[in-house]
């Protein structure tokens, strides 16, 4: 297809690289430009304005503004699969060779759209529509009006692919960060930089720093030429090295304590990004923050404001200054201030023919009334557009005098781009985030910084102030420059302020907020119905809502609620800015952490030992823990089986790492654990160890593990693998807090040692040859008991303590010998295999113990579970004591550890499930409680359960319920112990 | 991300610390008969303060102590920090 | 029946690095103890003990670093005695010994872009000023606690958790990977 020519690019002018010219592709369409375009400007060079469909009433859009607070031109990018991202605006997007760019929101086409029909029928889709209609049938909504009404509606397609690329992270501090590099900006970098101590950064979102400077072409300052002194200055920042200097990057968060959100966009632009990222989020921590973030040029508000060429008369501005492209030959300013005069001069030297429709009556307006008829531009003062004609593109706008001019009938002038100006917001949305207060200057019609906060003050246009002289003072003034002054040509204003008009006549809409397709006359009605809060008529209207977050429509809406409140804009107030400042990609807030990096995967010492012999992992946390061990052709329920059978008939091996271990010293060691366990501690022989219960101070378990003595003043404790870092927490909190006279150290040492347990009625047969220094006999280290010596040579604890019920020992070693001891052990024959945590779970469920967390939920006492047998008989003080004693702690009817068996062998029941008296019962079911575990037990050759029931202790033989997706189980409630009753097994 | 002042280590990231609730909240002796209702007190019931809160904080990934803080609930200022044990500063302007 | 200990560290290939910003070197196997006593001596076992927080000492191939106001890890040579001479030192005192040699890893980091690497994951100020050499502390790498220690102006000590250290090299190979040449 051949290219269309660029009818709108100067042949001089702009600061794009005329020797470096690029292609991409606009819906399938090769569009030209230049090395230092935008999409946007180079579209405009091409006269395309149509470049989108609006939100709701796909009207067709064109470009409006030319940086980041573009509403209306949203494309899609398409960078190849996986690098797809819907929503970027085309006056940021930079042009690439190559790139292809798409419209949204238009079917079949954008020029051929049939959604269009909305704008007809609008009436129906008014502000809160949604509210009122589509409401009819009830079961409709879901499944037919939704679904249309988004498909309808909305912005771009969310991508399908997982993002490719890759993002980083980098925390910076420094002492100053300036944010914007517009005049104010880089005269406070140049002020707060002199001093080499002083790390300051300089961040702008722009592909070039200079603000306005890059299109204010005829400016002075200091009797050089603007863009001279730029290019001076950037020279001079470069060279200081405590200057950090940003380009493509957003200050998107304004967070607590003066930490600003960064998003860098490092690598799109790059042809070869080689092994950058895509995009980088700074966290940067600054002593002081200097705003210099500008201010944004408000749209007119009159019927028909919305055609496409219709564009901010500053941004046309740019578009000449910077981009050498001219956005229309026949341009009508339509204007409230003198500023836009600039662009008429201009305008006018590059061949256009200019018409200024200014509202002001002449006595208001200044010397650039005469300068800009001198240039030979049409002058129509006291006169606003009060309509608007053309489809694709605007080519008329109907003109009447401004109420209490001279009456006369409107009439129609002819063009092809149209520039409006209703005044400058400063820009404070990251000033307000960082919670300062906002005053209004009534002189200015805007919200100004009042008091801030933080550590930051604000400086140029983005508190008002608009001359290039006092914007470049301000600048240096607060980066903590003196003895200094600026002079600068001067820059036309006399803003008429007062909001906008016109009341919307006929039908024509007039658009406040472009993004979200939000009119006046929707405002009218929100205030109509009732929502005088500005708050309440945002979210009504959703004014301001959309991703450009109100830039340029806040200040607009907010005039037309005072005035129709009839009350100053002062008293009505403004909505709260939000983070981020622009769309930021998820890549960006992710950064490094996501997939295999998104946490630690933490593997045990004898990891590589379990894959080698066929483990099927699971994930306890962040650690990585064998599930069941697979042999050839088994099924995971065939492996469990095998594996429970085996512990119980011979040996068994299991991988317990993961288990935290603390370990206390100090002669108060044994008080401080007495006052911390349920259970008595202080009777705890040396060589001895007991199973302690860990409780919170309301008398509810948290935690379980092993107490061991190792020595007078040494203790070694075991917790769950879940719970180890929050007993580290609970027991540091009492020692500093609680008990500081106590002299006991509490030192972590989970990874220290590697833990082989070793189960099952031939365990001690496998351990003893291996075993130096240590005598495991049954009579020499009965159950529960700890030894220390050497396994295979290295040094080893030894515990004899069981989890299955069988014999057991675990062989405690210094991590790099784990591997090396579970081969040792494995290599011993008489049967022993590695079972894995499901076949443990089994065999502990056999037995009746508990594992917290499971049968407990943290609503537990030690006698729900059956542990009220290890109470104290005179402890002066525990965590936990006073929470026992509570009535709600003894009161009859609280759930208690129970067994179940199904009528039915080979049922398993679903953990959690709820049980009930009866299937039958009359519903709501009264819930007498929840299935903890459920399992096919191999040793019982049946499916057992344990369970919490109501009273559960004096209930075993009753018979109840418990649900099912599909029905109903009958089950019997027992004792909570399905294998060796006696526990005798245990003492082999 | 706020930014705290340990007494230990001084000015270190929010991330660094865990929050610890409402400070010098005294755990009840052993031997106090207190009736469940004002047990129910110690245990469950704060302040929640709209304005300046005393707090306890640990600097778990640092240098593993507790301490003290006082911060304003609604800007998030911090006021002081101080020691476990230590006595809260004297606020200007506050009611002792 | 095995005769030799096998010792198996946690898989590390060898140095790895990424142009002239930053190389990753394995710690080798050493000794670590954990040492806690309210009132500590200043020298135990060839240890220069008094130092403030968050600062080391060297003696020789014996570092001290003061992680908290009573704790103190203590890093030496695989052959070196302290563990008895540190203990027997500190035996009438109440105190806390506890050898954790095998429970951490480390890298040492070295080259002129290793704070911005660091810092891809740490959120502290590594300007010489906020963090000189000879400080160490315990922090965060990404998700990872560390304990960072500033040898020069341009290297960097990291130790951390055995079960972290692979998360804890990846994670810094990706920070660095933007420095590595075409």
């Amino acid at each position: 297809m051949k290219p269309t020519s660029q009818s709108h690019r100067l042949d001089q002018m702009g600061r794009i690289d005329r020797n470096r010219p690029l292609t991409f592709t606009f819906n399938g369409k090769p569009i030209q430009g230049y090395a230092g375009d935008t999409v946007a400007s180079a579209l405009l060079a091409h006269g395309i304005h149509l470049v989108g469909r609006s939100f709701k009433y796909h009207r067709p859009r064109g470009i409006i503004s030319h940086g980041s607070e573009e509403p209306n031109a949203l494309l899609r990018v398409d960078r190849g699969a996986g690098r797809e991202e819907p929503n970027n605006r085309a006056t940021v997007i930079e042009a690439r060779d190559g790139l292809q760019v798409f419209s949204q929101n238009h079917w079949p086409s954008l020029t051929l759209d049939a959604l269009e029909i909305n704008d007809l029928l609008s009436p129906i889709f008014s502000a809160g529509f949604y509210y009122k209609t589509f409401m009819w049938p009830a079961k409709f909504w879901k499944k037919l009006y939704e679904p249309l009404i988004r498909r309808a509606s909305g912005l771009g397609e969310a991508p399908g692919t997982a993002d490719l690329d890759r993002y980083q992270h980098r925390f910076a501090h420094c002492e100053v960060l300036v944010v914007g590099a517009g005049p104010s900006g880089l005269a406070a970098a140049l002020a707060a930089s002199q001093n080499p101590q002083t790390r300051v950064f300089l961040v702008d979102e722009s592909t070039e720093m200079g603000g306005s400077l890059l299109h204010d072409a005829e400016a002075e300052i200091d009797g050089q030429g603007a863009l001279d002194w730029l290019e001076a200055s950037l020279a001079t920042l470069a060279s200081r090295k405590n200057l950090t200097l940003l380009t493509r990057t957003t200050a998107f968060g304004y967070y607590n304590h003066n930490m600003i959100g960064l998003a860098e966009r490092v690598s799109d632009h790059l042809a070869m990004p080689q092994h950058l990222p895509r995009e980088r989020l700074w966290q940067l921590r600054a002593g002081r923050v200097i705003l210099a973030c500008g201010a944004h040029e408000r749209p007119l508000v009159f019927p028909g404001n919305d055609r496409p060429g219709i564009l901010l008369a500053e941004s046309i501005r740019a578009y000449l200054n910077r981009y050498g492209v001219l956005a229309g030959q026949r341009l009508v300013i339509a204007t409230c201030g003198g500023a836009p005069y600039q662009l008429a001069l201009e305008a006018r030297r590059a061949g256009a023919s200019v018409t200024l429709c200014d509202r002001r009556r002449p006595d208001e307006c200044g010397p650039e009334l005469g300068l800009a008829e001198a240039a030979g531009c049409e002058i129509l003062t006291a006169t606003a557009i009060v309509g608007t004609r053309g489809h694709d593109r605007v080519r008329a706008v109907q003109i009447a005098p401004i109420h209490g001019a001279p009456p006369s009938l409107p009439r129609w002038l002819e063009c092809d781009a149209v520039g409006m100006h209703g005044g400058f917001t400063p820009n404070v949305q990251l000033y307000s985030q960082s919670r300062g207060k906002l005053r209004f200057a009534t002189e200015i019609d805007a919200f100004v910084p009042g008091d801030a906060v933080q550590a930051n003050q604000s400086a140029g246009a983005c508190r008002g102030i608009y001359d290039l002289d006092a914007c470049l003072l301000d600048g240096w003034q607060a980066g903590g420059g003196t003895h200094r002054t600026f002079v600068a040509s001067p820059r036309p204003g006399g803003f008429l302020p007062g909001g906008p008009w016109e009341d919307a006549t006929g039908g024509e809409k007039a658009f406040v907020d472009f993004q979200n397709d939000v009119t006046s006359k929707d405002i009218g009605f929100a205030v109509d119905e009732g929502f005088r809060a500005i708050e309440h008529v945002k979210r009504y209207t959703t004014t301001g809502m959309a991703t450009d977050q109100g830039k340029t429509s806040n200040m607009n809406a907010l005039g037309l609620v005072a005035r129709k409140l009839r009350q100053p804009v002062a008293r009505t107030g403004t909505t709260t800015f939000r983070l981020p400042y622009t769309p930021v990609s998820f890549g960006a807030f992710a950064g490094p952490h996501h997939e295999a990096m998104f946490d630690p995967v933490r593997r045990t010492p004898m990891h590589g030992e379990a894959e080698a012999a066929g483990a099927v992992f699971e994930d306890v946390g962040t650690w990585k823990r064998a599930l069941f061990f697979r042999r050839e052709g088994e099924t995971m329920a065939q492996a469990v089986a095998r594996e429970a059978r085996n512990v119980r008939e011979n040996v068994g091996v299991f991988d317990a790492s993961t288990l935290g271990k603390i370990e206390i010293n100090g002669p108060d060691a044994g008080a401080f654990l007495n006052r911390i366990y349920f259970n008595d501690v202080l009777k705890l022989a040396v060589g001895r160890a007991r199973y302690g219960l860990m409780l919170r101070e309301d008398g509810h378990i948290f935690d379980d593990g092993i107490i061991a003595r190792l020595d007078t003043n040494h203790y070694h404790i075991t917790t769950t693998t879940g719970g180890a870092g929050r007993a580290q927490a609970h027991l540091e909190n009492y020692l500093q807090t609680e008990w500081p006279e106590l002299q006991a150290y509490a030192t972590p040492v989970t990874e220290q040692w590697a833990v082989i347990s070793v189960q099952g009625p031939r365990a001690r047969e496998v351990l003893a040859p291996l075993m130096t220094g240590m005598d495991i006999s049954r009579a020499a280290m009965p159950h529960m008991s700890v030894r220390t010596g050497a396994c295979c040579g290295v040094p080893c604890r030894l515990f004899r303590v069981s989890f299955t019920g069988e014999l057991g020992f675990e062989v405690n070693v210094p991590a790099d010998y784990g591997p090396m001891i579970w081969r040792a052990i494995l290599d011993s024959g008489r049967g022993i295999a590695p079972y894995g945590t499901q076949a443990m779970h089994v065999m502990r469920a056999e037995k009746g113990y508990i594992i917290v967390g499971q049968e407990t939920d943290g609503t537990a006492s030690p006698a729900d579970v059956g542990l009220g047998a290890m109470t104290p008989r005179s402890k002066p003080d525990y965590v936990g004591q006073r929470g026992l004693l509570r009535a709600e702690m003894t009161r009859p009817g609280r759930k208690q550890l129970v067994g179940l068996l199904s009528l039915d062998p080979a049922q398993v029941l679903d953990e959690g499930a709820q049980i009930v008296r009866h299937s039958r019962a009359d519903v709501p079911m009264a819930s007498l409680g929840h299935v903890t575990s459920a399992y096919a037990s191999p040793n019982c050759r049946c499916a057992i359960a344990l369970a919490m029931v109501e009273n559960g202790a004096a209930r075993h033989g009753e018979t109840v319920y418990v649900t099912r997706p599909n029905g109903w189980s009958k089950v019997h409630i027992c004792p909570p112990v399905f294998v060796d009753a006696q526990g005798s097994r245990v003492h082999g | 991300m706020l930014l705290i002042d340990c007494p230990y280590c001084g000015a270190r990231p929010e991330i660094e610390f865990r929050c610890g609730g409402e400070a010098h909240i005294t755990r009840p002796a052993p031997e106090a008969a207190r009736d469940d209702e004002s047990f129910a007190q110690f245990l469950y019931f704060r302040r929640n303060t709209k304005g300046m809160l005393a707090e306890n904080w640990w600097h778990v990934h640092g240098c593993q102590r507790w301490f003290h803080a006082l911060r304003d609930t609604q800007t998030d200022a911090f006021a002081a920090t101080y020691k476990i044990g230590a006595t809260p500063p004297d606020l200007p302007g506050s009611a002792s | 029946m095995v005769e030799m200990p096998i010792r198996q560290l946690p898989d590390m290939a060898g140095d790895e690095r990424f142009g002239t910003a930053c190389q990753m070197c394995v710690v080798a196997p050493r000794q670590r103890l954990v040492l806690r006593c309210a009132r500590p001596l200043a020298r135990a076992g060839g240890f220069d003990l008094g130092i403030a927080i968050n600062r080391f000492s060297r003696n020789g191939g014996l570092v001290a670093a003061r992680v908290g106001p009573d704790e103190f890890w203590l890093f030496g040579p695989l052959d070196a005695p302290i563990l008895g001479e540190v203990a027997a030192a500190f035996a009438a005192k109440p105190h806390a010994l506890v050898d954790v040699s095998h429970a951490q890893a480390g890298v040492s980091l070295g080259g002129d872009r290793v704070s911005e690497v660091l810092n891809a994951g740490c959120p502290l100020d590594l300007g010489l000023a906020a963090f000189p050499v000879q400080m160490a502390t315990r922090t965060l790498l990404g998700k990872a606690p560390v304990l960072l220690m500033r040898e020069a102006p341009e290297h960097f000590l990291v130790e951390t958790a055995r079960s972290h250290i692979d998360y804890v090299r990846q994670f810094i190979r990706l920070a660095a990977r933007e420095y590595m040449a075409p």
